[in-house]
């Protein structure tokens, strides 16, 4: 065999490997957002509004543990829009080019969910701590796991889990399979569910800034399009009102409101 | 081999895609090498998450091995002696979990045997017992990942080879059992060997199994794989650590294998 010969085929193996990272990496008019998975319950109703405005892009949705998403940012990934339960982490993102929003202000609170039919007889928060029933909640380095947290020590409350999940998904789909009996799920994650809950006024909302079982959600958008700050902030929340639409998350169980 | 003692040159054309897929392979492991915190190692690897994290993750391994040769050797035999072709569909079936994604490895044991699973449920009701979110779910999950590495390492050993082994036996008129035990057994013993260190290896990386069925608890469902990918979401370091300790677990297997099954 000539060089020649040779030469052409290592050509179109290097030009079919170009392209294949070209086509990984190509960019297309879908606008990224990588969310909470608590937004899971959300997604497809979101979807549903976005795509009443012709004049907006579908979005593709990223849905992961909050510490997780900042982490790929911080590796490289460059969502449009980030939906962070961790808001205060998300400061992080400065440095690679990301703007804090205020806007929409939204929120999540825990709830005691119990799976059908309540069979281990959970009537509050303290049968967390028996011993019979299966018991879940979130692992402490999530943030439903962190609030769980805070609500037993609030309380004073010894929450005996079983399992510590990796997310309030998967928490909240095996109180639905009856696997667990009970847990501390996102108010949302149990409404889209179907999901029992069960009442306990100290899970109730007293004040949506400062109660334990709240969890606020920060915001960050890539800075877009602007020759000012003022301009740039102001294109990266008419992107952000476009996508988070605050009527939507509203139906779907999270709270919409400004604190102090 | 003496026929083609000359050294041939590659072509280009194979050596460009050879070396790409070494670097595929490598580079991720440099990487998480490259981060790693080597003056605090140390530290990350003997908080109490951890230790906690290995001695589950010690349990759940070996005793999922255990199970492997338990279960496992007799199902090697069988599959290496018989030539029905019922058998040839079991086989494939033994093979499953080796491609079926562990995650689903995991919903498919919690319908099975979760609690409100078509056997769990009766063995709730009856027994009053529940496997999911216990360290035997966790060793029910590792075993059915890894029982396929241990069947097929050991099955090709148990062939042709053995059988004249065991028949000689039979001659000099040992039960068929004891013919096994006593014959077949010491003569496969390396693979054996080898079948254990993978279906060990495998086990001990498990992870979508587990968090599936088994849950995370400490102490007693979270293992070193578990531990990892929740560190991921709040301490970096100490996943990078724990990372590691797995990669050179993982290595020493391999090289500790190389003797009886990576030498051709």
């Amino acid at each position: 065999m000539t060089r020649a010969k040779q030469t052409a085929p290592t050509i179109l193996v290097t030009m079919a490997f170009i392209w294949l990272l070209q086509s990984c990496s190509a960019t297309n008019h879908e606008v990224t957002i990588f969310a909470a998975s608590s937004l899971a319950a959300a997604t497809e109703r979101l979807d549903a509004g976005i795509a009443e405005d012709d004049q907006v892009a579908s979005a593709n949705w990223v849905l992961a543990g909050s510490s997780r998403l900042i982490a790929q940012v911080g590796d490289g990934a460059r969502p449009d829009i980030i939906v962070s339960a961790d808001a205060e982490r998300l400061t992080e993102l400065v440095e690679y080019g990301y703007l804090l929003l205020n806007e929409p202000r939204f929120s999540n609170r825990l709830v005691l969910a119990v799976s059908a039919g309540n069979p281990a007889q959970i009537s509050s928060l303290n049968d967390l701590s028996l011993e019979k029933p299966l018991i879940g909640v979130c692992a402490p380095e999530v943030p439903c796991g962190a609030a769980a947290n805070r609500v037993a020590n609030e309380f004073s409350i010894n929450i005996r889990g079983d399992t510590a999940e990796a997310n309030v998904r998967a928490l909240a789909h095996k109180l639905a399979n009856g696997e667990l009996d009970a847990g501390l799920v996102y108010v949302t994650d149990a409404a889209s569910l179907g999901l029992a809950t069960v009442d306990d006024p100290r899970l109730a909302t007293n004040d949506h800034c400062t109660d334990s079982n709240v969890i606020t959600y920060g915001i960050a958008a890539l800075a877009s399009a602007g020759t000012t700050s003022t301009t740039r902030k102001a294109n990266a929340q008419m992107l952000v009102e476009r996508y988070l639409l605050p009527e939507v998350l509203k139906e779907v169980g999270f709270a919409v409101e400004q604190c102090p | 081999m003496n026929r083609n003692q000359q050294q041939t040159r590659a072509p280009l054309t194979l050596v460009l895609p050879a070396l790409l897929a070494v670097a595929l392979l490598t580079v991720p492991l440099l990487g998480l090498v490259q981060r790693a915190p080597w003056s605090s190692l140390w530290t990350h690897l003997n908080a109490d998450s951890v230790r906690q994290a290995m001695r589950v993750s010690l349990i759940v391994s070996v005793s999922a091995a255990a199970l492997c040769l338990l279960l496992g050797l007799p199902l090697a035999w069988v599959l290496a002696r018989s030539e029905r072709r019922l058998l040839r569909l079991l086989r494939a079936l033994v093979l499953l979990p080796m491609v079926l994604p562990p995650v689903v490895a995991g919903t498919a044991l919690l319908f099975a045997l979760g609690r409100r699973g078509l056997i769990g449920q009766w063995l709730d009701a009856w027994l009053g017992v529940t496997l999911p979110f216990t360290t035997v779910g966790a060793v029910l999950a590792g075993t059915f990942v890894a029982l396929p590495f241990f069947v097929i390492t050991v099955e090709s050993a148990l062939g042709a080879h053995s059988r004249d082994l065991e028949e000689a036996a039979a001659v000099s008129a040992a039960g068929s059992l004891v013919a096994f035990i006593t014959v077949t057994v010491p003569a496969a013993r390396n693979a054996i060997g080898a079948g254990l260190a993978l279906a060990w290896a495998r086990a001990l990386g498990e992870f979508g199994a587990t968090i599936t069925f088994a849950g995370n608890q400490r102490g007693r469902t979270a293992t070193l794989p578990l531990q990892t990918y929740l560190a991921l979401e709040s301490d970096r370091e100490a996943a990078i650590a724990m990372s590691l300790l797995l990669l050179v677990i993982s290595l020493t297997v391999l090289i500790s294998l190389r003797g009886s099954w990576l030498r051709r």
